[in-house]
């Protein structure tokens, strides 16, 4: 700490944030530990923020100049070591759960999810991509290793096709083996349980006669996983009209049950006609085969297959063709030398303890899928020691553009661009060519689910008493609505004001009817204009949901929510012992009086008035004009006098500072593309985004400019610590 | 039988037979093992705290349901954690709650950059008992971690969906999923020649994955190595893992979507088979994340934990807390009463074997205090001493860490805050 800093820090501070019992539960240290700024850099961090945002010293107390804050300021910069346009230190990242998923469907053409049992990530500064957050347990890892075992059984399926045959004495169950057959006397059912590498339409064929009597035929059922899927009439009599009987069936992987049963005897030992007295079903085999159609593989790995088929005959290269691609594609990067190699091991191994070549194959890819190089994300530095700036390289930046827009791999045309190394040449050329592909949607669920707080909606539980219209379909139909307005913003490229204001929305039929929408039915989202009453995500049902409580709207939530996810001016929080609003009869609003008390206003005074205009939703975000007792009051009024009558009043008033919202947002986008905390060297980076995106704003101008900063080209090295 | 509460098989208590012969023959005394049980938000400390101190006490109000395990269950008052205090960091209560629960030290406050708490004491105990077992410890939870934004004043939401902590920075994660919690323990069933062969597949994968991650290492510096070294850990703990094979047991894993209480069943259940087989150790168990604002509908509370426990002194808050305070006794009961059944293989029950920390790192939820936290130690370490004991305050819950690490034969010089071992009575 600079010694030029005390005085001021004893003037204007330290009278309420030293001692045994200090303002808000803020104590600087010591004199003498303040001279250490690294030991408690969060503080002074969040100190430089309060005073270069003029929060503190709260307007009640003796306020410094201009000038002696200004120089203040510089002087923790200074201090803290903040260079202007530094990229900061980014910790290596491990793919997060989104970015597993989707790597591993882009990699290997599967349809499955499998991060969606790993625990969920812990998040840093409210983004699941910050690397220091994002640790690894046991039970993680071992997941990891069930997951890439199941990926790739999926992706790596011999192609020969299933055929199981079993002759009738040696099906299991009930009837009678004889000789080869199995003879259905009297009812039963037996049967085999096949395990299938692939799903799939299969086939059950029946091989079979039977003794006819009675008025009805012989009848054979056939029974896969407890089901009956057919029940199919014999014709004929006796060995002579042994026949196949057939049916087909979809199936997933793994283990299944085929049975083939007789329902319907017929006994009548007395009966004079002798061809009338007993109705069997005799068995000669029972099979399944498929898939009926073959199964249709990614390009990547379809290219592995025609390899792999080429080199049949030598099982090594075909081993090492197949594989190059997979993992210059998983590791985002040329292989190094000798890598290829330690992967093949693993399949040559395999190979020699007698598997065959796909199943041999399987074991290197399982070795690619945990390997350390897959599940993080590692930018290597010359030195590892350094804590230089260097530009990244072509790969590198292929990745980081990626992940952030696609939260996945590069496909073959970025890595195939690194590799000229013109990559780097057109950033911003790669980033719209990555916002125009469909998979752009990921980045869509990953930021808004995150920063709009949607993946929230998984957990929330309104009361049913008092929310009886909330379901599970409005559950899922609140996130699509959100995600569904930021996809149009980005794909048409509009305004990022059009979050605050945006006058039209997305709904199907369920969400139609929980805003009163006349006219829109079924499952499908269409565009529709936001009835009057509600504008922007603000007054999306999700947004309204995520900030209640189980039974009631909560003013201050929805407050600090805005300040804090649209303004980036998040409120100190209460005092301890503050509690909760008093229960009861009071609605909402008249409980916020309260906070009149000296020690909640000068908080609350901004909270309260952003949350009381949305007062008009409920719970789960349905309009309203009475809480309990009272008629809704939705008018804040700001310290500053302006009045927000309702959602309108808000938006408009939000919207009347573009420069304050624009830059919080892109401060959101910023974390979440960097994988970083926020650091004050960024500050310029975030003026030049607002500089360069004015006046429209555009979503994607505002992520074209993002990822040419040299915050993203560029990275520090970690130095030694 | 309820398909999905229960994982017991029909075998009942007598399902752990194979095992018990086996180990009879290894151990002539039956291993000790340590269960450490969270709650959030503090508990309504009025109906909580016995009025008398001593051995006869009735349990009664919250405690009521352990009436009949009363000489198996110590209440300890008194007891704080002065590293969940705010020391300068401003609010965050339920965070450092969370955090420091069984850690006793001052979790750092940051939005994720820079975690940092002590190792928890299930980790201290779990390194020396845990090599005897095919996982070292168990990490259970009801609540899986929140998804988006910070969880309390700033705290990064690792302090709130964690307390087992394998590393200062490193929390160990939780499974909140029955079903693959107990295929976890217990493995799936494939036939045992597939099982060899996956075996063997499973260790030359993980061999080169480990020699993969040294080399990687190597190359990379300060911080990064640290998230290298997790992962290398957890390679070791996987192998020495898999090297064992599981013991079968009698029973299933549940099927189907569970809702909140038959969740917690079988959890508790998983805990006790897994101890009575010797799968593990030390368990702990997050019956919600700190904060947690969870609706308990199936109790007839409709507003969310944490906005009651904000109960300013209303009754008619105080009156949900009791529902909760109880729910979560009862099932701690059940739990009690459930390892008192599993016998082990020299006749003895499981539940003198085991100590079981049951608690919060809250006192009262609305005043959000370190100090006179409700606190429970049950099982084997009470025999003889049960009742309520009133500690001095500001007595450190460290020094009852201390005494069950003891107790389960783990060197414990200190913990955490610690100036001692407790003294039991």
């Amino acid at each position: 700490m600079a010694r030029a800093l005390i005085p001021f820090l004893q003037e204007h501070c330290a009278r309420c944030h030293s001692g045994e019992d200090p303002e808000g539960g803020v104590a600087f240290p010591r004199l003498a530990e303040a001279a250490d700024v690294d030991a408690h850099r969060e503080l002074w961090l969040s100190v430089l923020e309060r005073a270069r945002q003029g929060d503190m010293p709260p307007e009640e107390e003796p306020q410094p100049s201009a000038e002696a804050r200004a120089a203040f300021v510089a002087g923790l910069r200074q201090a803290l070591r903040v260079r202007a346009g530094d990229p900061g230190r980014v910790t290596i990242r491990r793919l997060n759960r989104a970015e597993y998923n989707a790597s591993v469907q882009d990699l290997l053409g599967v349809g499955s999810s499998p991060a969606d049992v790993f625990p969920r990530d812990e998040s840093g500064h409210g983004f699941d991509t910050v690397g220091d957050a994002l640790s690894l347990s046991p039970l993680l890892l071992e997941k990891y290793l069930t997951a890439a075992e199941t990926l790739v059984e999926e992706a790596l399926f011999d192609p020969k096709p299933f055929l199981q045959r079993v002759p009738g004495d040696q099906l299991e169950g009930g009837g009678e083996a004889r000789r080869r057959l199995r003879v259905f006397a009297s009812t039963g059912r037996a049967g085999f349980r096949p395990r299938l590498r692939v799903a799939g339409r299969y086939r059950v064929l029946v091989e079979a006669w039977a003794d006819q009597a009675g008025p009805d035929p012989a009848r054979i059922d056939v029974i896969v996983d407890g089901r009956r899927v057919a029940s199919l009439d014999t014709a004929g009599e006796g060995r002579k009209d042994a026949r196949e009987y057939s049916t087909e069936v979809m199936l997933t992987k793994g283990a299944h049950q085929v049975l083939v049963g007789f329902p319907n005897d017929y006994y009548r030992p007395n009966d004079p006609d002798p061809g009338q007295r007993d109705r069997n079903l005799i068995v000669v085999s029972l099979s399944l085969a498929g898939p009926v159609e073959p199964p249709r593989f990614s390009p990547l790995m379809q290219r592995v297959r025609e390899l792999a088929n080429q080199h049949r005959d030598d099982p090594v290269a075909a081993t090492r063709l197949a594989l190059a691609p997979i993992m210059t594609r998983a590791f985002r990067r040329p292989l190094r030398e000798g890598e290829l190699e330690r992967y093949a091991a693993l399949a040559d191994a395999a190979r020699e303890e007698g598997a065959g070549f796909y199943d041999a194959l399987k074991r290197a890819l399982t070795g690619v899928l945990i390997s350390p190089h897959f599940l993080f994300r590692p930018e290597l530095d010359p030195d590892p020691t350094s804590d230089e700036v260097r530009a990244l390289d072509d790969f590198e930046l292929a990745a980081r553009l990626s992940y952030f827009l696609w939260c996945s791999l590069p496909d073959d045309g970025a890595l195939r661009r690194a590799a000229e190394e013109t990559l780097g040449d057109d950033v911003a050329g790669e980033a719209r060519r990555l916002l125009d592909d469909p998979r752009a949607d990921r980045f869509v669920a990953a930021f808004a689910g995150q920063w709009l707080g949607l993946r929230r909606l998984e957990d929330v539980d309104p009361d049913p008493q008092t929310y009886p219209s909330f379901d599970e379909e409005l559950r899922v139909a609140m996130r699509a609505e959100s995600e569904l307005v930021l996809t149009a913003l980005l794909r048409e490229n509009r305004s990022v004001l059009e979050l605050l204001e945006g006058r039209f929305t997305y709904v199907n039929g369920r969400l139609a009817e929980h805003y009163g929408i006349p006219g829109v039915e079924g499952e499908r989202f269409r565009r529709v204009a936001l009835p009057p009453e509600r504008r922007g995500v603000l007054t999306h049902a999700s947004v309204l949901t995520i900030t209640s409580n189980p039974s009631r709207t909560s003013p201050v939530q929805r407050g600090k929510w805005i300040l804090e996810q649209l303004l980036d001016d998040p409120p100190p929080p209460p005092p301890p012992g503050a509690g909760d609003l008093p229960e009861g009869e009071a609605s909402g609003v008249s409980r916020l009086e309260a906070h009149q008390a000296p020690d909640c206003r000068a908080c609350h005074s901004k909270l309260d008035p952003l949350g009381i205009a949305l007062e008009g939703f409920d719970g789960v975000g349905a309009l309203r004009t009475r809480d309990g007792r009272d008629a809704i009051q939705a008018t804040g009024t700001l310290p500053d006098g302006t009045r927000l009558e309702g959602a309108g009043g808000l938006s408009a008033a939000l919207v009347g500072d573009p420069e304050r919202f624009v830059r919080a947002f892109a401060k959101q986008l910023m974390i979440f593309a960097l994988g970083r905390g926020p650091q004050p060297a960024d500050e310029q980076a975030l003026d030049a985004l607002v500089v360069r995106t004015a006046p429209d704003y555009r979503f994607r101008d505002l992520i074209v400019e993002l990822v040419q900063l040299p915050a993203f080209t560029h990275r520090r090295g970690p130095g030694g610590q | 039988m309820d398909r999905r509460s229960f994982l017991r098989g029909a075998a009942g208590s007598s399902l752990l037979l194979p095992f018990a012969a086996r180990l009879g023959r290894a151990e002539a005394q039956p291993p000790k093992r340590l269960v450490f049980l969270f709650v959030p938000n503090g508990k309504h400390m009025q109906t909580w705290t016995p009025a008398q101190e001593g051995r006869d006490v009735e349990l009664a109000g919250t405690l009521a349901p352990l009436q009949g395990l009363r000489e198996r269950v110590l209440v300890l008052s008194g007891l704080a954690i002065d590293g969940g205090r705010a020391h300068g960091d401003g609010p965050g209560d339920h965070a450092r709650a969370g955090g420091s629960f069984l850690t006793c030290t001052h979790p750092k406050k940051t939005a994720g950059s820079d975690l940092q708490v002590g190792v928890s004491v299930d980790q201290v105990a779990a390194e020396q008992l845990g090599g005897q077992t095919r996982l070292p410890s168990l990490e259970l939870g009801i609540e899986r971690g929140r998804q988006a934004g910070s969880c309390d004043s700033g705290y990064a939401c690792a302090y709130s969906s964690n307390i087992s902590w394998r590393g200062p920075a490193t929390p160990n994660a939780k499974e909140t999923d029955p079903a693959a919690a107990f295929t976890r323990v217990f493995g799936d069933s494939v036939n045992p020649e597939r099982a060899k062969q996956r075996l063997a597949a499973r260790r030359s994968v993980l061999d080169l994955a480990r020699a993969e991650a040294k080399e990687l290492r190597r190359a990379l510096g300060g911080g990064d190595r640290a998230k290298l070294d997790e992962y290398l850990e957890s390679i070791r703990e996987l192998e020495f893992k898999l090297s064992r094979p599981p013991v079968q047991v009698d029973a299933k894993p549940p099927q189907g979507k569970l809702d909140r209480p038959e969740r917690l069943r079988a959890m508790l259940e998983l805990t006790a088979l897994a101890l009575a087989s010797d799968q593990t150790r030390v368990v702990t168990l997050m019956l919600a994340n700190a904060g947690s604002n969870a609706r308990y509908g199936f109790l007839d509370v409709p507003e969310g934990h944490h906005n009651l426990s904000h109960h300013k002194g209303d009754a008619h808050k105080h009156a949900q807390i009791r529902k909760i305070d109880r729910y979560h006794v009862g099932e701690l009961a059940w739990f009690l009463q459930r390892l008192g059944e599993l016998e082990q293989p020299d006749g003895s029950s499981l539940l003198e074997h085991t100590a079981v920390i049951y608690g919060s790192g809250l006192g009262d939820g609305n005043r959000h205090n370190h100090d006179h936290l409700p606190i429970l130690l049950a099982g084997g370490p009470v025999a003889g001493r049960h009742g309520h004991l009133r500690f001095e305050r500001e007595t450190p819950l460290a020094n009852l860490y201390v005494s069950a690490l003891r107790w389960a034969g783990c060197r414990a010089h200190r913990f955490g805050d610690s100036t001692g071992a407790l003294a039991l009575g």
